[in-house]
């Protein structure tokens, strides 16, 4: 440090001559030597004083700047490991939220018709069938009606059978009386007579034969026809009974479809206005990369201070560095990128920004 | 089809800040941490735009952008600087690498997804 050393000799050479002075005027050459010596002997003490400050400040350089950067550098990746968790995580739940949305959005709108429509256009095809299914049953019993008025119209021609072998009979009785009367002549006659009398019993017996089994087809036909009949109105009480509890329970469905759909609805603008609030608090943490290179620079900037102080003993005691602040000032602005940054270098606050966008 | 869009920072924050609003826009995203890890995820895939950091370790963002723009595949490719940088001397930088827009940090969705919709390819 010749600075120092320089202004000591200065002091020296300014005792001297003061000494010379008193020298001339009191006891001569002798004195002035001892003035000198005393000058030099002060000088020695103060550069032996400086000497421990020095090294202090040496080995405060050496240790306690580094020891600021590390805590800063803690500080920075443990918030840096922190924000990129929390932003994780966030994104974790934007991702499940815009899938609860679409899965919402499918129960509700999955397309034109939905599920509940479907349901209820397949249960009215179902009941439809069932209609056209007992419309035809209605034809068969009507055919049955008429076979039961066909066996009226077999009765009454038993009937017709009966009396026709009635009047044979009494036909034939008459021949028989006249063919006595003829006598001789009329024997053959007499034959022919009681044959056909015999022709009118059998047809007689089997017209009253045809009769009893036209009566017991009827009666069976008649069994036949009531039990369908109640069968099918109990039948087509059962298809309106059903018809209508279906209506019922549609209609009982379709107001709780209509009610989860509104909660659905609320349920999905919420998600989405939650959704919303995230994507919005996550572009909040932009702050961890700006905050990270702020102390990314203050933390080299901490390393080369250490780096300075060393280096400005570096030639020793007798040629000490001036620490240039200024400098140094200036080398830390150098590495800055942002503008707030730059403010607060400039002992003022950051302001908050509004994108700034340079098209090219 | 959704486009493909290539997010470039060291910052895994702000990858997942920028992809959550491209996602949420109906864009395919894929990341990059550096400029090297980038140009390594190409990889001669269609990408419809670039939005790259500029500082980062091993490579940055002018010299990726440089690069980049060297690959026929990606020549046309329009590229977005998104950064805390806001000097000049970079913006001009960035500009003669290629660079379509300059963005700096800390951006608001709407804003950038107007510059991504303005400048992504058709």
């Amino acid at each position: 440090m010749d600075m120092m050393s320089g202004a000591i000799g200065l002091m020296a050479i300014i005792a001297a001559g003061m000494g010379g002075f008193t020298w001339g005027k009191r006891t001569g050459q002798n004195s002035a030597k001892i003035v000198i010596a005393d000058a030099i002997a002060q000088r020695d003490e103060a550069t032996a004083s400086l000497q421990p400050y020095l090294d202090s400040l040496v080995d405060f350089g050496e240790r306690v700047p580094p020891v600021w950067a590390s805590q800063v550098e803690t500080s920075r990746t443990q918030m840096e490991s922190s924000i990129i968790d929390l932003t994780s995580r966030f994104g974790s739940m934007v991702d499940k939220l815009e899938n609860a949305i679409f899965i919402a959005k499918d129960l509700t709108e999955g397309d034109d018709k939905g599920a509940f429509d479907r349901s209820r256009d397949h249960l009215n095809q179902v009941i439809g069938e069932l209609t056209i299914a007992f419309q035809a049953k209605q034809a068969i019993l009507s055919d049955l009606r008429k076979l039961v008025d066909y066996t009226e119209e077999m009765h009454a021609m038993t009937d017709e059978v009966a009396t026709i072998a009635q009047q044979t009979n009494l036909l034939a009785l008459n021949a028989a009386i006249e063919a006595a009367r003829a006598g001789e002549a009329g024997r053959g006659f007499a034959v022919v007579a009681d044959e056909v009398r015999k022709l009118s019993t059998l047809s007689a017996e089997a017209g009253h034969r045809i009769n009893s089994k036209v009566t017991e087809i009827t009666t069976a036909i008649s069994k036949a026809f009531t039990m369908a009949e109640a069968s099918s109105a109990n039948e087509a009480q059962a298809i309106h009974g059903a018809e209508g509890r279906i209506h019922t329970v549609l209609d009982d469905l379709r107001v709780v479809f209509l009610q989860f759909r509104h909660v659905s609805d609320q349920l999905k603008m919420n998600t989405e206005e939650i959704r919303g609030d995230v994507a919005e608090a996550l572009t909040h943490f932009q702050f961890q990369d700006r905050v990270s290179q702020i102390l990314s620079h203050l933390r080299d900037s901490l390393n080369q201070c250490s780096d300075r102080i060393i280096q400005s003993q570096a030639g020793g005691i007798n040629r000490l560095s001036r620490l240039d602040a200024e400098a140094f000032l200036n080398e830390m602005a150098s590495t800055y990128t942002m503008a707030d940054e730059h403010h607060a270098h400039g002992g003022k606050a950051g302001k908050a920004q509004e994108t700034e966008i340079t098209f090219f | 089809m959704a486009k493909t869009i290539l997010v470039v920072d060291d910052s895994a924050s702000v990858r997942q800040v920028v992809s959550i609003a491209l996602k949420g826009a109906g864009y395919d995203v894929i990341e990059g941490v550096d400029g090297k890890d980038a140009l390594a995820k190409c990889n001669g895939q269609k990408i419809h735009l670039v939005i790259s950091d500029v500082n980062m370790p091993n490579m940055d963002g002018i010299t990726f952008v440089t690069e980049l723009k060297k690959l026929p595949a990606y020549k046309f490719t329009p590229v977005i600087m998104l950064t805390t940088e806001s000097a000049e001397g970079k913006k001009t930088a960035g500009q003669a690498a290629g660079a379509k827009a300059w963005v700096v940090k800390p951006f608001q969705p709407p804003q950038m997804l107007a510059a991504v919709s303005k400048l992504i390819l058709p």
